[in-house]
């Protein structure tokens, strides 16, 4: 079967990348790039597959490489080419593929594309419009450099574990990796700038992104607020400067929240109109701003106690029609009833040969006239191997049979 | 000539409303060469206060979110609710490649500056819209804010202790950021095709969503196997088990430490029960383990066992022999940095990862974070300090052909 041809109206259309990246950040990034219409070859092997490849959840409950939902989520639309590069015949492969590509994009440990001999130094002898990205934690360069991880270790080097937790309490950190989800769309924009840069000297670019300087942009007022005031930021439940109240609040149900933030007495009375208690508005307590700060944690007793026996989906329309800016924490199980998301079609059904009709979500942002990907699910491990060897390259079967005997494509 | 990968952007001019969220966005096309033009009302972006603030001494009420995401910006002032002022503005965008915007869906048109009419009359313009859930649809009217996004997309029922709320970063503004960088590739990529096609485009980003982006496996977790995950503290839900906890307690604060077995966890695992058992500090069971074949799938009576039996171990070390140790033996492992000790990073200090700025005239030096992008070659600085506003009034718009006369006028009806 040929190789699917991504839509020619697509901005990125023509381009051809090659995905290297495993786990979340780099792949989230390529993912992009295919869903507008870029030629993404993803690039593993049976030996060493994309680690989201042994996450859960598989389909059915049945572990196989081909079968995790996680993985489905960020290789969608892209074409698997199986390459096992420990053995030297893979670095021919590599070399042909990096001859015909735009892009490509690692997050291995610093140092491991070179002991591969695949420097940019060398990816650009072979072809110098080749734009490489790699992106690590911590950079390639520097003491830290090789400090192994996932985005948790990068959170943790740049705060955001000190950052999230109650007040007093022991630091928790923020759901999973949370820095790959910073820096990935730096990333994108990284290689998008890198291609502006092309068109203008026809020269391609090297570049270096690091989770935890990406981090920085994220933090940059508190790193401020700390070097003229002497103030350092850390964990303070939902706490914020500019709101009162500003948190979650129990509603009827197991483990069911309601959020509300208020930013001005206006909503505060619109609050306490809402929530059946007009009265409270003018209670010196919480009149002001000021006031309501002064008496926090009263202020959030007073609501949960108000919330407590609300339907949580009732009470965030009920409110967000008095004007206040309130939603339902959601569970997983709620994403797919959401009725915005819906209009969004932000969730996206694809049929998979092993895991079946699944979800797969799209993207933040929709541009007007243009029909985003994925338009397939995410490939079986090697999937696309022959095909890639034969359409991109331009290998014989003989040729290819021969790699195989190898065990080059294990 | 300057060199193109000095200031990749610099070919483009981005006009950037009033309002906190496009902030980092308008700031990230400032550092890689755009001209960003902000407009505010006169009298300034209220958006220029918001906290953290400076409270007292000179630049006392200085929003420094505004501060640190203003820099190399130029600043305009002109009433929107004015027909001077949208005048002002039409001509404005008459010279820009891109409008970022994050007005309530709706208000725009309802300024008399309807993106569809500003398309027609400008074909090439992007105009990038923020908002809460979108430009249309049953909840473009709803109000966000950075907590409301986070509950609805998900991402705070994953976050917090086991048996208590979910809560989010103690970082203000984060849902704007996402959504600042989300717009930036998306902006990006209506410019490419507009390279190919001369068309502009409008995009809409949705700060809600880029919360559900950072699901990881939750939402197939539901859609595969009808399981809500939640929130475990520092350890995670796997669906039918729970991983250990990663944050732990050492002598002068806390590390995180991921405990992952098979073949990515084995080696450093062997490497930490050798060290402890070096130590006297490893019961015999753990050292009898085989990393590469440990399931926590197969034995849920594990995770407690193991937290018990490392935890007493990573107490007696501090975070940086911990640290170091770690980076040499491929653990990981890291320390739970504070804000202090971010800024005192010696990584980031030997990669020259900080620039140094003054915020105004007379005001101390300060660190700001270093180049967005990093690439090969390229010599960069921040370009200027946060506008005052109405700073390049007179330079703006004179080149539009105002005179003074007229500019005056508009002044002092207090258009501008």
């Amino acid at each position: 079967m040929p190789l699917p041809e991504p839509d020619p109206a697509l901005p990125l259309a023509g381009l051809r990348v090659l995905d290297f990246g495993t786990t979340v950040a780099g792949p989230s990034a390529a993912r992009h790039l295919a869903d507008f219409g870029a030629q993404v070859i993803k690039i593993e092997s049976q030996v060493h597959p994309d680690t989201l490849r042994v996450g859960t959840p598989y389909a059915g409950g049945v572990r196989g490489l081909n079968r995790s939902g996680y993985f489905a989520a960020y290789n969608a639309g892209k074409l698997s080419l199986a390459l096992n590069l420990q053995k030297p015949e893979a670095r021919e492969i590599v070399r042909r593929l990096v001859e015909r590509s735009d892009v490509l994009l690692e997050t291995f440990v610093p140092g491991v594309m070179a002991r591969w001999g695949l420097t940019y130094q060398q990816v650009s002898a072979w072809n110098p419009r080749i734009i490489m990205a790699s992106h690590s934690l911590q950079g390639q360069w520097g003491p830290h450099a090789r400090h192994r991880g996932y985005g948790q270790i990068a959170s943790a080097m740049s705060g955001w574990y000190d950052l999230t937790g109650l007040e007093g309490g022991e630091p928790l950190g923020p759901y999973s990796a949370y820095t790959d989800f910073v820096s990935w769309p730096f990333l994108l924009t990284a290689i998008l700038v890198a291609l502006e840069v092309r068109d203008a000297t026809g020269r391609g670019q090297y570049i270096d992104h690091a989770q935890l300087e990406t981090s920085l942009h994220f933090l940059a007022p508190l790193l401020l607020d700390l070097q003229l005031t002497g103030r350092m930021a850390t964990r303070r439940g939902n706490r914020e400067d500019y709101a009162a109240p500003n948190n979650v609040y129990p509603c009827r149900g197991d483990d069911r929240w309601i959020a509300v933030t208020v930013t001005d007495d206006g909503e505060w009375a619109a609050l306490c109109r809402a929530l059946g208690h007009p009265e409270a508005a003018a209670d010196p307590r919480f009149a002001t701003f000021e006031a309501r700060k002064a008496h926090e944690a009263e202020l959030d007793a007073l609501i949960a106690a108000w919330t407590a026996e609300e339907e949580p989906f009732a009470l965030a329309e009920r409110l967000q029609a008095a004007g206040v800016a309130a939603g339902v924490v959601a569970r997983a199980e709620d994403l797919f009833q959401d009725p915005q998301l819906a209009h969004r079609g932000f969730f996206r059904r694809l049929p998979h040969p092993e895991i079946g009709e699944h979800a797969v979500l799209t993207q933040t942002f929709r541009i007007e006239g243009v029909a985003a990907g994925p338009a397939r699910a995410a490939p079986l491990l090697g999937e696309h191997t022959h095909e890639v060897c034969r359409e991109v390259l331009g290998m014989t079967d003989e040729e290819i049979a021969a790699y195989a005997a190898a065990g080059v494509f294990e | 000539m300057t060199d193109p990968v000095d200031r990749p952007l610099g070919a483009y001019r981005v006009v950037e409303l009033p309002g906190p969220e496009p902030l980092l966005a308008g700031k990230t096309f400032a550092d890689l060469g755009a001209d960003v033009i902000k407009v505010e009302p006169p009298g300034g972006d209220p958006a220029r206060t918001l906290p953290p603030r400076l409270e007292d001494g000179p630049g006392a009420g200085t929003g420094l979110a505004w501060a640190a995401w203003s820099l190399g910006k130029r600043s305009v002032t002109a009433d929107l609710e004015r027909p001077e002022g949208r005048a002002l503005v039409r001509r404005l965008l008459a010279t820009a490649d891109v409008l970022l915007e994050a007005l309530p869906p709706g208000r725009l048109a309802a300024l008399g500056l309807d993106p569809e009419e500003l398309r027609r009359d400008h074909p090439g313009l992007v105009i990038t819209s923020l908002s809460p859930f979108g430009q249309d649809g049953p909840y473009a009217g709803w109000r966000g804010s950075d907590l409301v996004h986070f509950a609805m997309s998900g991402y705070l029922h994953m976050t917090g202790p086991a048996d208590g709320p979910p809560i989010k970063p103690s970082a203000p503004y984060q849902s704007f950021l996402h959504g600042s960088m989300h717009a930036v590739a998306a902006t990006l990529l209506a410019l490419r095709r507009r390279r190919r096609t001369g068309e502009g485009a409008r995009v809409d980003v949705a700060l809600r969503d880029t919360g559900v982006w950072m699901l990881t496996h939750t939402y197939q977790h539901w859609d595969l196997a009808r399981v809500n995950l939640r929130r475990r503290g520092s350890a995670r839900d796997m669906g039918s088990t729970t991983r250990l906890r990663a944050v732990y307690r050492c002598k002068d604060g806390y590390v995180v430490w991921m405990f992952l077995t098979g073949h990515i966890g084995a080696r450093g695992m062997q490497a930490l029960v050798r060290r402890m058992a070096d130590e006297g500090m490893a019961p015999p069971w753990l050292q009898e383990l085989d990393w590469s074949a440990v399931d926590l799938m197969q034995d849920s009576e594990l995770p407690p066992k193991l937290e018990a039996a490392f935890a007493p171990y990573f107490a007696t070390k501090t975070k940086a022999e911990l640290l170091a140790w770690a980076i040499q033996h491929g653990v990981m492992l890291a320390p739970a940095q504070t804000l202090r000790e971010v800024g005192d990073d010696p990584h980031l200090a030997a990669r020259d990862a900080w620039r140094t700025v003054t915020l105004r005239d007379g005001a101390p030096p300060v660190r700001v974070p270093g180049p967005p992008v990093r690439m090969g070659g390229a010599r960069w600085e921040p370009r200027g300090r946060p506008p005052e506003p109405g700073q390049h009034n007179a330079a703006l718009y004179g080149e539009l052909g105002l005179t003074p006369a007229e500019l005056a006028a508009l002044r002092s009806a207090g258009a501008v």
